[in-house]
């Protein structure tokens, strides 16, 4: 049960995998198929997938042609499984051919043929996305090529949906027949399957989508192709980015060739504001009624930064918009807002057309859309003629040296405000508002966002890379090398938690961590939770805290959510608060009515719900790993304290411990000052605390806290908690004397089972 | 709330930075790196390959990216104070200070009807007060133009690698040539500055030597800006109202510039990259270029000071003794920014002249010299 031991056994191989990978026939892995050529066939015979009367068994693999594709696309029989096109595919057929990359197809295929590694410039609506994939099946044939498949990535995990849904309609296909999609908790493909959309963390793919978005995932993947493009010259790779920064790409790729599709944006006015306000938010307020009040007809979008912002702004414009209304022939105006976290039925809204006039001839009506930077590249709205753009979004940022990760309201780069710019000249010449002024625009934006992997903390990626093989992290090709610091936080982070041995190699620990799509320390919190007796209620605790906020906590209700919270409360802590809740919500008289209760209780429905359905698939993982599942009985007098030392075991690097004076705290090892977070529902004063969260803001807040004691650390974390490395303090002495206490303890009872359960 | 406003009192910790834990060279992570080969101070990656070397790796891969936290709705260039400092009612002794520096009336024409067309683009929204001024237009087809541009490039270096050291060569003059020619734009950049003192460009250049507030050499610049277009409408039609396609002209001379910017980087990466195969020469061949170029060089040197004579008729002694200040500059390093060549007297004249002119822009300062009460 001790940590130690724990590391120890970690290097012999004392988690068998089930899914060791030489038990599979090699021949029978799709990824390793071009070893196999001779046995699958070249392209023209008939392979297993393909149906034998279609056209494309006539078409030869690499060398076809744009006439070929169009005769084939043209039916009447579909040339993928045989059954015959229905007339909403010719009808699709029809808008699809007038898309702009279809001029270029010619072009496209000649470099696809030439080259190995392309790269692909098309605006958003292009229809790079839709259009290139279906392109390159028609060329590169995968079902007639043993089982190889061609995937496309997409950073997010709505996109990778809704894109799916919408080629396998233009290809008139069952979705999860030949067009499939595969996300981070769904797999909805099958055996016929031969193109794959799929969010970024899986990697054996040819097209990156989006990759001017430059997510973890992206960067992490084309580190790989890069190098995997030269161990296998048949693989061919498609990067598609809808920026000018391309050229990095390009550069990146070995000046791989560059393919350009014009998008079919308009010409877009830009106005910027003769001097810097004072108030974004409210100069944007203004501007949005202003439009309204003056601008001819079109649909308007808005930027703010976040949920909170974004809901309050749509209050706010809904309101003196009806004024207007009532004081003015203006036309209605419908405000919607669009963020990550809202519920996808809400989001579908922002799609609705605006609102009629009031009366027949009356001023046209408007629709408002009210966006966090989602709208910026990964989601089109149609109709938008005038955009608002404050200049601020929320980023990531990451500080390895007090280890804080949090969302921060920052400036946009100039790359980004000119993508804003361009979603109001979608449908006709647009105007973009910009609440700042030029010189602004020009001195105060940096060039290009950072990509994501400058920002965020690697331990996930590390444990990734390690995973695949990747063992010089010094040298391996990152597009954009992540800071030194965060590298080696990372390493640290991941060697404390035992998934990686002193040398730096991957333990099986953390073969097993890197199993789940998880947080490193929530993966070993939940793989050693079996030795606490409590694997059932950490994995539900994990589930909580992979989703959105639970509580939720209006602000016309904020008293009654809190009243409603309390009910909920356990002295000991948050996690164990929202066990409660997790319990509750499980019960009969919950299940009866769900979403009544959810909002009874002032408690978010859908975060429980898909915390539910995480918990069914770590479930999964955590069988196929042989991980038990299992609770101590609730009568237990130490039910709540195994939990407790659980969490210790995953969360022992964010530990605090409170201050001689009053409230502050103080975090183990990093020594920042901070204070508990007023959400927190902890009953008792306590000294020793492990958080969840280090948020920042004007204060430093520890948010989602749970007490627990000092010997816990020493005995569970006993490398972490060396006392040679601590800095001399406050939290040194403490940890002295609870070592010394520990100590006569067991001299007194003498060496019995200290390490029993049960504490 | 007092005179002094709401206290705000923060206590800083004992070691914000955690230091500690950044100069320990004995953690895990270091000494793993270490092993790997990473030496403190250089980032991470394949750092020999020639993408690592494009300029394309920020200084975020260095240190990381650093955010300001922000707990204000301030907008984007506001700080508290702006709005406090500013001052109106200027404009009409605009004229008169124009006159008592020797501008012409002409060009206080033209000034004063830059400052009504700025007034007249502000678009000023009845009940909710938001003002605007029109910027560029963005237009995609931009984009198309660039990107084709960028692909031509790419076949084109790919031509270069191929064929070799002769064009090269050939590459490097023109480069030379490019290099001279800004330089002499720079040069005549220069005379002009001392010829007429009352050029908006002077203006501009002249900021960069004196440390004159921010915000006019903004408002500075957006007036050039605004003159060129003005300049512009003005022979084309007599229209008061700026027309679109205006607009769009002078956007695509933008264009045209940037365009041609890019083409001199990508100049500057062929140039390294023969400078690398130069190292494959023989020690003749390398004699025998060198004397070439130097020859080439004188001649253009000759050629050059012939057109500056022409130009200059009559502040000739003036601009010969700039140009030979700036020579010795463009035979080193390549410098962007050539005002450092500006020595003794010059020098001293020329901030003289920017600070007093950054103190006539500077609205706050000509109240005090008019002692007017904002």
């Amino acid at each position: 049960m001790a940590y130690e031991d724990k590391k120890r056994r970690g290097n012999e191989s004392e988690y068998p995998s089930k899914r060791s990978k030489s038990e599979m026939d090699p021949s029978q892995n799709p990824y390793l198929a071009h070893m196999y050529e001779e046995d699958t066939g070249s392209a023209g015979r008939p392979g297993k997938g393909g149906n034998t009367g279609s056209i494309l068994n006539t078409f030869r693999r690499h060398q076809t042609t744009t006439e070929q594709a169009n005769k084939a696309e043209d039916g009447p029989l579909n040339p993928f499984n045989g059954n015959p096109l229905s007339n909403q595919y010719f009808k699709i057929l029809k808008t699809r051919r007038n898309l702009p990359v279809h001029q270029q197809r010619d072009e496209f295929l000649e470099m696809f043929h030439s080259s190995q590694i392309l790269v692909f410039v098309g605006e958003t609506g292009s229809g790079k996305t839709t259009q290139i994939p279906q392109f390159v099946l028609f060329d590169d044939l995968p079902h007639l090529n043993g089982r190889k498949q061609v995937a496309c990535t997409q950073p997010r995990r709505v996109a990778a949906m809704s894109v799916a849904k919408r080629v396998a309609d233009e290809m008139d296909v069952q979705l999860g027949q030949e067009v499939g999609y595969n996300i981070r908790f769904e797999d909805k493909t099958g055996p016929n399957t031969i193109l794959k959309y799929m969010t970024d963390d899986r990697y054996s793919c040819i097209i990156l989508d989006e990759a001017h978005e430059r997510t973890l995932a992206t960067d992490i993947l084309m580190g790989l192709l890069k190098d995997v493009a030269i161990r296998r010259p048949d693989l061919k790779i498609i990067i598609m980015s809808a920026t000018l920064d391309a050229q990095k790409f390009q550069r990146y790729f070995n000046d791989a060739p560059l393919l350009a599709v014009p998008g079919r944006t308009h010409p877009v006015e830009i106005f910027y504001t003769p001097e810097a306000e004072r108030d974004y938010v409210e100069a944007a307020l203004r501007t949005v009624l202003q439009i309204h009040a003056t601008e001819p007809e079109g649909d308007i979008l808005l930027f703010l930064t976040g949920e909170e912002e974004i809901e309050d702004a749509c209050r706010k414009i809904s309101l003196e918009a009806d004024e207007l209304l009532r004081e003015t022939d203006c036309g209605p105006l419908k405000v919607y807002p669009l963020y990550g976290t809202l519920p996808p039925a809400m989001q579908q809204k922002i799609f609705e057309p605006a609102p009629p006039p009031r009366r027949p001839g009356g001023a046209p009506g408007r629709k408002v859309v009210v966006s966090t930077n989602i709208a910026e590249t990964s989601l089109t709205i149609d109709g938008i003629v005038y955009v608002v753009d404050p200049g601020f979004s929320k980023q990531k940022v990451y500080n390895p040296r007090i280890r804080i990760e949090s969302l921060l309201v920052s400036p946009i780069s100039k790359a980004s405000a000119q993508q804003r710019a361009g979603r109001a000249g979608r449908t006709r010449p647009g105007k973009c508002f910009r609440l700042y002024t030029e010189a602004a625009f020009k001195k105060e934006l940096i060039e290009q966002t950072y990509p994501e992997i400058l920002k965020s903390n690697l331990s996930n990626t590390v444990l990734e890379l390690k995973k695949l093989g990747i063992d010089d992290l010094v040298h391996f090709d990152f597009m954009d090398p992540p800071a030194p610091e965060t590298m080696m936080r990372a390493l640290e982070e991941l060697n404390f938690l035992a998934c990686l041995d002193d040398d730096g190699n991957l333990t099986a620990l953390g073969k097993i961590a890197s199993e789940f799509p998880l947080d490193p320390a929530l993966a070993v919190m939940l793989i050693t939770s079996p030795e606490f007796f409590c694997s059932n209620e950490i994995l539900s605790i994990t589930a909580l805290l992979s989703v959105p906020q639970i509580f939720v906590r209006p602000p016309q209700a904020r008293k009654r959510a809190d009243e409603m919270k309390q009910l909920f409360a356990h002295p000991d802590g948050d996690h164990l608060t929202m066990l409660n809740v997790y319990h509750a919500f499980k019960s009969p008289e919950a299940q009866e009515n769900p979403s009544d209760w959810c909002y009874n209780h002032f408690l978010s429905l859908r975060s429980l719900q898909s915390a539910d359905n995480v918990r069914s698939q770590l479930a999964k993982i955590m069988e196929r790993n042989e991980l038990e599942l299992v609770s101590t009985p609730f009568e237990d007098k130490n039910y709540y304290t195994n939990i407790r030392r659980a969490l210790v075991s995953g969360f022992f690097m964010q530990v605090a411990k409170k201050a001689a004076n009053g409230k502050q705290y103080v975090t183990v090892k990093d020594n920042q000052d901070v204070l508990l977070h007023p959400s927190t529902v902890l009953g008792q004063e306590s000294d020793w605390l492990i958080y969840n969260e280090f948020v920042l803001t004007s204060k430093n807040y520890i948010r989602t806290v749970t007490q627990i004691k000092a010997e816990w650390l020493l005995e569970i974390a006993p490398v972490y908690y060396d006392l040679n490395t601590f800095q001399k303090g406050d939290v040194k002495t403490a940890l002295q004397r609870t070592a010394e206490k520990m100590k006569r303890k067991e001299q007194l009872a003498g060496k019995t089972s200290r390490m029993g359960n049960g504490y | 709330m007092g005179l002094a406003g709401p206290r705000n009192r923060t206590k800083i910790g004992a070691d914000p930075r955690n230091t500690n834990w950044s100069n320990n060279t004995d953690r895990f992570g270091h000494r793993i790196l270490t092993t790997l080969g990473w030496q403190p101070g250089s980032t991470l990656g394949d750092t020999l390959s020639l993408y690592h070397q494009s300029g394309h790796i920020t200084a975020a891969s260095a240190a990381g990216v650093k955010i300001a936290l922000k707990d204000d709705n301030l907008g984007i260039g506001c700080n508290k104070r702006q709005r406090e400092d500013e001052c109106v009612g200027l404009d009409g002794l605009q004229s008169l200070l124009g006159r008592l520096n020797g501008k012409g009336n002409d060009e206080l024409e033209k000034e004063a009807e830059t400052r009504d067309k700025l007034r007249r683009d502000v678009i000023v929204g009845g009940r909710y007060g938001m003002k605007f001024v029109r910027g560029e237009t963005y237009v995609s087809s931009d984009i198309d133009t660039l990107l084709k541009k960028i692909k031509l490039e790419g076949e084109k270096e790919a031509e270069v690698k191929v064929e070799v050291e002769v064009k090269e060569e050939e590459e490097e003059v023109k480069e030379k040539k490019k290099k001279k020619s800004k330089k002499e734009d720079k040069v005549k950049k220069e005379t002009k500055i001392k010829k007429e003192e009352s050029e908006s460009e002077a203006e501009i250049a002249a900021i960069p030597t004196t440390p004159s507030d921010e915000s006019t050499s903004v408002s500075i610049k957006k007036e050039k800006k605004e003159k060129t277009k003005r300049e512009k409408s003005s022979s084309k039609s007599e229209s008061a109202t700026p027309v679109p396609e205006v607009d769009s002209d002078s956007k695509s001379k933008k264009r045209k510039r940037s365009d041609e910017d890019s083409t001199e980087k990508n100049k500057d990466k062929k140039d390294r990259v023969s400078k690398k195969s130069k190292n494959g020469e023989t020690h003749e061949q390398r004699k025998e270029r060198r004397a070439r170029e130097k020859k080439e060089k004188e001649a253009r040197k000759a050629e050059k000071k012939d057109k500056k004579k022409k130009k200059s008729k009559s502040s000739s002694s003036d601009s010969d003794s700039s140009e030979d200040e700036s020579t010795p500059a463009a035979s080193g390093t390549a410098n962007p920014s050539g005002y450092s060549a500006l020595v003794g007297r010059q020098a001293v004249r020329h901030r003289f002249i920017a600070a007093k002119r950054s103190a006539v822009m500077d609205a706050k300062a000509l109240n005090e010299i008019f002692m007017i009460k904002a």
